[in-house]
C-alpha cells in the first residue's frame, strides 16, 4: 500500500515506530498534490515550506526518542476559513482575499500541529460557506475524483475531495447545514459533525451562529475518533458504547421523501449492518428545515452587512442574492424560526428516549455534474444548490452529532447519517466502525 | 403575499435598513425573498406552546 493511501492512524504509528520519516510521508503526499490538484482543484494555498518544518520537527523528536503525538507526521488540510498563520483566511471569497494574515493558527489547528500533524495548506470551498456544490466563482470548481465531471459536495467540497483522492490523510472543514455531511457522503469517506458546541470555532471565520460546526474528514473511523479527541483535548477514542439493535431508529417520512433508489438501497444496507428494522418519526422535519434555511440567510445576511452595503458586486452571484433577501428579513420570522427550533430540539430529545441512533441518507441524491442547475427529487424539479441539504439541515438545526458513512458501491458513493443524541459521539463513531469492520462501509483512495 | 407586495416590502426594507440592491441582482433577491417568506409560512402558522422561548439563550 501507498503512503497516500495509508489512514492517519497508520502513518503515526509507522513514524512513530521509525519505520518512515515524516519527510517521506509529507514528500508523497506533496507529489500527488502536484499531480492531481491541477485536476481536483482541492487546494487555494500551500504551505509546503512550512510543512517541511513541521515534518522535520516530528522525525527530530522520534530520533531523540521523544513522543512525536499521536498524529505523527499526518498530512492534514483545512477549509480555508480556518485561521493559518501568515495567510489570510478568505473563507472562499475574493472580498477578504487581501485582509491581513492572520496572526496565529486557529486553535482547532493548532492541536493537530500539537499532535503532530503536517500541515499542507488551505481548501476550496463554497464562498462563505453558503452552498452544497462548492463551484466557486473565484476559486474554480473543486472536482470528485470519483467523477471529474461531478461536484464533491459543498461548503467543504475541498477538504472532503482531498481526502478521497488521497492529497491528505486528514482535513477539517465546517458544517452549517451539512457540508461536513454532503460532500463527505458525495466523495466516499468519513466526516464527523460534533454536537453543536463540541469542537471550537476559534479562529475560524463565521457563517450562522446559531448552526456553524467544525468538524474532521477522514477515510476512517479510527482516524475520525481520534482527531476528534485531540480537537477537544480527550484521549477517550478506544471508548466504543456497545449498539443495540432495538434502539436504531430509521428515519422516515421527510428523511426518505423523494431520496433516489441508490440513497435509499444506501439507507437499507446501513439499516442491516447494524440490525435496525424500526423506522422512527422526527416530526415537522419540513418545517425545521424551513426554518433553518431562514435563520441562515438572516444570521449570514447580517454578518455581512458592510460589505453587502459596499462591495455586492464582489460577492459570488450564487451567493449575494440569499444574503441580501436574508439581511432584509422581518424579525418575526427569525424569532418564531427560533422559537420553532426550541421545539424541534424537544421532539428530538423525545425520540432519543426510545432510540440511541438514527439513520437518514445524507443527501437525496448521489453528487450531481458540476453546472447542473436542477435536480429532480420525488418527480419535482429543484435548484440542485439550495436543496442538497434536505435531510442534513433539520439535524443540525438542532446541533446532534452524526457521523457521515461511506457506503460500498460500485457507482458514484452515496452516505448515510448516523446520528445520535447531544453529546453521543461515541455512540455514533462505535456504530460506523462497527460496519467498517463488516465491510459495508469503507472510504479507500479513489482512483481515477 | 404576491409579488408586488414582496417587491414593495422589499424596497421599502432596502430603504429603511440603508442595504440598497444593484439591478443586476435584484431579481434573484426578490426571488430569494420569496422563497425565504414561503417556507417562513410552514412555521409562522404552526402553533407552539406559549412557554416556548426563542433557542438562543443568554447565560450568565
Amino acid at each position: 500500500m501507498k503512503l497516500y493511501e495509508q489512514t492517519a492512524v497508520a502513518l503515526a504509528g509507522m513514524v512513530r515506530a521509525g519505520k518512515v520519516s515524516a519527510m517521506e510521508i509529507l514528500e508523497a503526499h506533496i507529489a500527488r498534490i502536484e499531480q492531481l490538484d491541477p485536476q481536483l482543484n482541492c487546494f487555494t494555498d500551500t504551505t509546503f515550506a512550512r510543512a517541511r518544518t513541521e515534518a522535520a520537527a516530528v522525525d527530530a523528536r522520534v530520533k531523540a526518542g521523544e513522543d512525536p503525538g499521536p498524529l505523527a507526521g499526518v498530512p492534514v488540510a483545512v477549509k480555508n476559513l480556518v485561521d493559518i498563520a501568515g495567510l489570510s483566511t478568505r473563507a472562499g471569497s475574493k472580498i477578504y482575499r487581501d485582509a491581513p494574515p492572520a496572526k496565529a493558527d486557529a486553535p482547532v489547528l493548532a492541536k493537530l500541529i500539537q499532535a503532530g500533524a503536517v500541515l499542507l495548506g488551505a481548501l476550496n470551498m463554497d464562498e462563505f460557506a453558503y452552498g452544497f456544490v462548492t463551484e466557486n466563482i473565484h476559486d474554480g470548481p473543486v472536482h470528485n475524483p470519483h467523477d471529474l465531471a461531478r461536484v464533491a459536495g459543498g461548503s467543504s467540497g475541498g477538504s472532503a475531495a482531498a481526502v478521497a483522492a488521497g492529497l491528505a490523510a486528514i482535513t477539517l472543514g465546517s458544517d452549517t447545514n451539512g457540508s461536513i455531511r454532503v460532500p463527505a457522503g458525495f466523495c466516499g469517506i468519513f466526516g464527523l459533525k460534533a454536537s453543536y458546541g463540541r469542537v471550537s470555532r476559534a479562529g475560524t471565520f463565521p457563517f450562522v451562529d446559531s448552526f456553524d460546526h467544525i468538524g474532521p474528514f477522514a477515510r476512517s473511523t479510527e482516524d475520525l475518533a481520534i482527531v476528534y479527541d485531540v480537537l477537544q483535548d480527550s484521549d477517550a477514542h478506544s471508548a466504543r458504547p456497545a449498539i443495540n439493535p432495538a434502539r436504531i431508529g430509521i428515519l422516515g417520512d421527510w428523511f426518505q421523501e423523494g431520496a433516489s433508489e441508490d440513497m435509499l438501497d444506501a439507507l437499507s444496507r446501513v439499516a442491516k449492518g447494524l440490525g435496525a428494522t424500526a423506522t422512527a418519526s422526527l416530526p415537522e422535519a419540513k418545517r425545521a428545515r424551513a426554518a433553518a434555511f431562514c435563520i441562515t440567510a438572516f444570521e449570514g445576511g447580517q454578518l455581512h452587512k458592510q460589505n453587502l452595503r459596499a462591495r455586492a458586486a464582489d460577492f459570488d452571484p450564487a451567493t449575494v442574492p440569499r444574503l441580501m433577501a436574508g439581511a432584509l428579513m422581518p424579525g418575526e420570522i427569525i424569532y418564531q424560526a427560533q422559537r420553532f427550533r426550541a421545539w424541534f430540539q424537544s421532539q428530538a430529545r423525545e425520540l432519543f428516549a426510545r432510540y440511541d441512533l438514527l439513520l437518514a441518507p445524507s443527501a437525496p441524491v448521489t453528487a450531481p455534474l458540476i453546472g447542473q442547475k436542477l435536480m429532480n427529487i420525488g418527480g419535482v424539479e429543484m435548484p440542485v444548490r439550495a436543496n442538497l441539504g434536505l435531510y442534513t439541515q433539520p439535524i443540525s438545526f438542532v446541533g446532534l452529532p452524526v457521523v457521515n458513512v461511506p457506503v460500498v458501491s460500485s457507482g458514484m458513493p452515496r452516505g448515510v447519517q448516523i446520528i445520535a443524541a447531544a453529546g453521543q459521539e461515541r455512540r455514533a463513531l462505535a456504530a460506523a466502525a462497527q460496519l467498517e469492520a463488516a465491510g459495508i462501509v469503507a472510504a479507500p483512495v479513489a482512483s481515477f | 403575499m404576491n409579488d408586488d407586495d414582496i417587491s414593495a416590502y422589499v424596497d421599502a426594507a432596502s430603504a429603511l435598513l440603508d442595504l440598497p440592491i444593484p439591478e443586476a441582482i435584484r431579481a434573484e433577491t426578490l426571488n430569494a425573498f420569496k422563497v425565504m417568506q414561503t417556507l417562513s409560512m410552514g412555521f409562522l402558522d404552526f402553533p407552539l406552546p406559549e412557554e416556548t422561548e426563542a433557542a438562543p439563550r443568554f447565560t450568565p
